[in-house]
């Protein structure tokens, strides 16, 4: 019996000794993509006055889709941020999803708001609005009041209101640069088939923030958003960066996308029942595109930055990830027809087995490796260059591969143009592996536990403030 | 594990992971104390590179000193420096700069740049002359670029010169494959302004369905009175889109011949159609049509009843006088949105 099992280890270790090798080599072509990305965006970019083209009156409107809840604090700011973005046809809309503190009451009092009776047509489900008002300081905004009813739910009640051709959801407590807008609608104005575009999303903890302005970008101290701050630039410099060239990207953060609003429109704008409903909006999308033979390639655009503040405690840190790896599965799980179906094409062909087998089920087998590996050294059925070489395909290619990236950042953007953190970067890098990343796999494990338990609810969430150390409780009603 | 060499695998794996890692850890300090030295080597050339442009661009060199302290500064600095300066002066002083890119060979080289096999330093090179707006029309053959941003980037730099001939050798791109060559193109138009009227009606007489699409855009945004009769006549084009648009530019002109128009299109079978007609008059406040107008506060599209109701309101008291009738129409949507329309504050028609 126990040789039985020793051989049986032996196998299932040598599979996940395959199965990360797969993976590594799937991250070394879409490293491969994104650098020869990365080049074609730098030629065409370099010395590109965005001024003249991209602020034209010619340019599509973007509506940008801000909704709000319990945000008193810090509405003010954000929203004139927003409204000083350097876009020349922008129009904003403010969804004030039935909030309990009193937002309301600060947008009134600085924005000259005038109530008006709510016209427009409720092409999309969402919960009633009471009263859209008018700002008599600022023509190009609009406030919807309205009943809670979660994220989606506002973004949905915002796009019937919306005239923008481009919509461009955001959220809240997200800093975008001032001229993001104009890099971001690059894609639609280079293409005809662009169904939506994302930009980049990184960590601000820790840099120097001014006035609602990221003015000089620091990798932080602390252990827990320094490791964010080298996932985020995997997932977004080679992760994203590599699908444009291959067709495969899914995702586009809702903290910071473009959309074609007649494609939102059509395809019944957000999903209510998902807590991943960035990723259901974009693969629905893409799907509904290659059924009507309509718009659906997603652009994923490098330099337009919006900065964001990450969690810095591992409760929370945890909630968000469990959050994300259950809106992933229920996500997949809602489009699993497409996986393998060659009427989808690269979506159902690559990126859809990619997300299955790589983004779901990597917390899976890399669980069942650390255990398997465990017993199969304790019954001496492999030997600890067995289990050193695991663990080096496992994570050592990850921690190169990485590094490449940093590579990549430093040459390209250049943004923490230090060199302590240059080098504080390449710790994270290599300490991420020993702790964090097994933690990352707890919680993603817990996800995928608590979706097939069927908990679809999102947690609460918790920041510290770009500036101050003030707790700031963000949201606990609807689905924020 | 049988005879799997694992030690050996495992101290290639290690040697390769390693050398690798230690590759990028050395190339980012490299580039990191790289720049950061090159910044302060390049601190006092660009110190002593300013002090040389502003003299010289002010006239103040007249031993030719100034000038050879900016011939001795690396190109990419040189090149900087003017297109920074460039950007925030007009007039004369912008033609200095210009001068100054020609006295220190920067033009020579960006035109040699013109000539070059790879695109990017022609898209370059296009750039920096545009910037620098340094005499010539290098922009007329950069417009049959092979390379869709290089042809984009010519017609945005033709943009700069608002002469008919520029309008003309710029309107053949509206039908370019490269959508970012097609929206330059619009956008150079509009930025020539009324110098690419009369060859922009001369290409709307003459095209239909999807190809009059992007001039028509571009009319719109103009919005001059010789544009007014291929309008009208786009106005019957069998494809709805382009009816939209010309309808539009004739809300955009205005005028006894677009009202009539305007006025006929209300009867048009496309919804949009209606739509940017209804919108046209409110925005040209044409009050005659309003009782044409008001009748289509009982259209069955919704963006009809709704720009209708909007429009009376922009036509002064004749149009708020039907808005009031309207409230005790027979038909509840028109009455609805009559209510809704005369409770808006005033200035919300504005957008129309």
């Amino acid at each position: 019996m126990i040789a039985f099992i020793s051989f049986a280890l032996v196998r299932l270790e040598w599979a996940i000794f395959a199965y990360f090798l797969f993976v590594n080599g799937i991250y070394l072509v879409l490293l491969v993509s994104a650098s020869l990305e990365m080049r074609m965006h730098r030629l065409l970019s370099a010395g590109e006055d965005r001024t003249r083209l991209l602020g034209s009156a010619m340019s599509p409107v973007i509506t940008l889709l801000a909704p709000a809840y319990n945000e008193e604090a810090t509405i003010e700011q954000s929203l004139r941020a927003l409204l000083s973005l350097h876009y020349p046809n922008l129009e904003v809309v403010v969804v004030n999803d039935g909030s309990r503190d009193s937002t309301m009451d600060v947008l009134r009092q600085h924005f000259g708001l005038v109530a008006v009776h709510p016209i427009y047509q409720k092409l999309i489900p969402s919960q009633p609005i009471h009263t859209l008002y008018y700002s008599s300081t600022c023509p190009n905004l609009v406030v919807a009041d309205k009943v809670n009813g979660g994220k989606a739910d506002a973004l949905n009640a915002g796009l019937n209101i919306a005239t923008g051709q481009l919509v461009c959801a955001i959220d809240a407590d997200t800093l975008i640069e001032p001229d993001a807008l104009q890099r971001m609608v690059r894609p639609f104005l280079m293409r005809d088939d662009v169904l939506a575009a994302g930009g980049t999303i990184r960590i601000a903890n820790g840099s120097d923030v001014r006035g609602g302005v990221v003015v000089q970008a620091r990798v932080p101290r602390r252990a827990i958003a320094g490791f964010q701050v080298v996932e985020y630039l995997r997932a977004f410099l080679f992760g994203r960066l590599g699908w444009n060239r291959l067709g495969g990207n899914l995702i586009i953060s809702g903290a910071f996308g473009l959309f074609q609003r007649d494609a939102v429109m059509a395809a019944g704008g957000y999903l209510h029942e998902t807590v991943g409903e960035d990723m259901e909006l974009v693969l629905r999308l893409r799907r509904r595109g290659y059924e009507t033979g309509g718009l659906h390639r997603i652009a994923f655009v490098p330099d337009p930055v919006a900065w964001t503040e990450a969690p810095e405690t591992l409760r929370v840190l945890g909630r968000q990830r469990d959050r994300w790896h259950r809106g992933l599965a229920d996500v997949l799980w809602r489009h699993r027809d497409t996986i393998f179906n060659p009427r989808y094409r690269a979506l159902g062909l690559v990126a859809m087995p990619y997300f299955v087998l790589v983004e779901l089920l990597a917390p899976v087998v890399e669980a069942v490796g650390f255990i398997a590996t465990f017993l199969a050294l304790a019954m001496g059925a492999i030997d600890w260059h067995f289990a050193l070489l695991l663990f080096l395909a496992a994570y050592g290619l990850g921690a190169v591969l990485t590094a490449a990236t940093l590579v990549l950042e430093a040459v390209s953007f250049n943004r923490y143009s230090r060199p302590i953190d240059q080098l504080r970067l390449l710790g994270w890098t290599l300490v991420e592996n020993l702790g964090y990343r097994q933690l990352t796999v707890l919680w993603r494990l817990q996800g995928l536990w608590k979706y097939l338990r069927g908990r679809r609810d999102w947690g609460a969430m918790e920041r510290r403030g770009f500036q101050t150390a003030a707790t700031k409780p963000n949201s606990s009603e609807g689905d924020r | 594990m049988g005879d799997i060499p694992l030690d050996l695998i495992l101290k290639v794996t290690l040697i390769v992971f390693g050398a690798s890692f230690g590759a990028c850890v050395l190339f980012l300090l490299a580039h990191a104390y790289w720049r950061a030295a090159l910044q302060q080597r390049n601190e006092s050339i660009l110190r002593r590179s300013r002090i040389a442009l502003s003299a010289i661009v002010t006239g103040g060199d007249a031993e030719g000193h100034f000038l050879r302290v900016l011939r001795s500064a690396p190109g990419s600095m040189q090149s900087r420096m003017l297109v920074d300066l460039a950007g925030s002066l007009t007039g004369d002083a912008r033609a200095n700069v210009a001068r100054v890119a020609t006295l220190i060979g920067l033009d020579k080289r960006a035109r040699k740049g013109l000539a070059s096999r790879r695109w990017s330093r022609r898209l370059h090179a296009a750039r920096q002359l545009q910037e620098l707006q340094v005499e010539g029309n290098d922009f007329l053959m950069l417009l049959r670029d092979p390379n869709p941003a290089v042809r984009a980037q010519a017609a945005e730099w033709a943009g700069q010169y608002p002469h008919p001939d520029v309008a003309a050798a710029l309107l053949p791109l509206l039908d370019d494959d490269s959508t970012l060559s097609r929206y330059a193109v619009q956008d150079a138009l509009l930025r020539i302004g009324r110098a690419s009227v009369e060859p922009l009606a001369a290409t709307l007489r003459e095209r239909n369905g999807a190809r009059a699409l992007p001039a028509l855009r571009v009319g719109i945004a103009i919005a001059q009175p010789s544009l007014v009769e291929p309008a009208v006549r786009l106005c019957n084009d069998p494809m709805p889109a382009v009816r939209v648009l010309a309808v539009q530019l004739l809300g955009a002109v205005g005028g006894p011949n677009a009202a009539d128009a305007l006025a006929a299109a209300l009867r048009d079978d496309a919804a949009e159609v209606r739509t940017a007609a209804v919108r046209g008059l409110g925005r040209i406040a044409h009050w005659p049509s309003a009782p044409a107008v008001a009748e289509l506060l009982r259209d069955s599209s919704w963006d009809v009843r709704h720009n209708a109701g909007l429009a009376l309101r922009r036509m002064g008291a004749p149009g708020r006088l039907l808005l009031l009738r309207m409230r005790e129409d027979t038909d509840a949507f028109a009455a609805d949105m009559a209510r809704q329309v005369l409770e808006l504050p005033r200035g919300a028609e504005a957008g129309l």
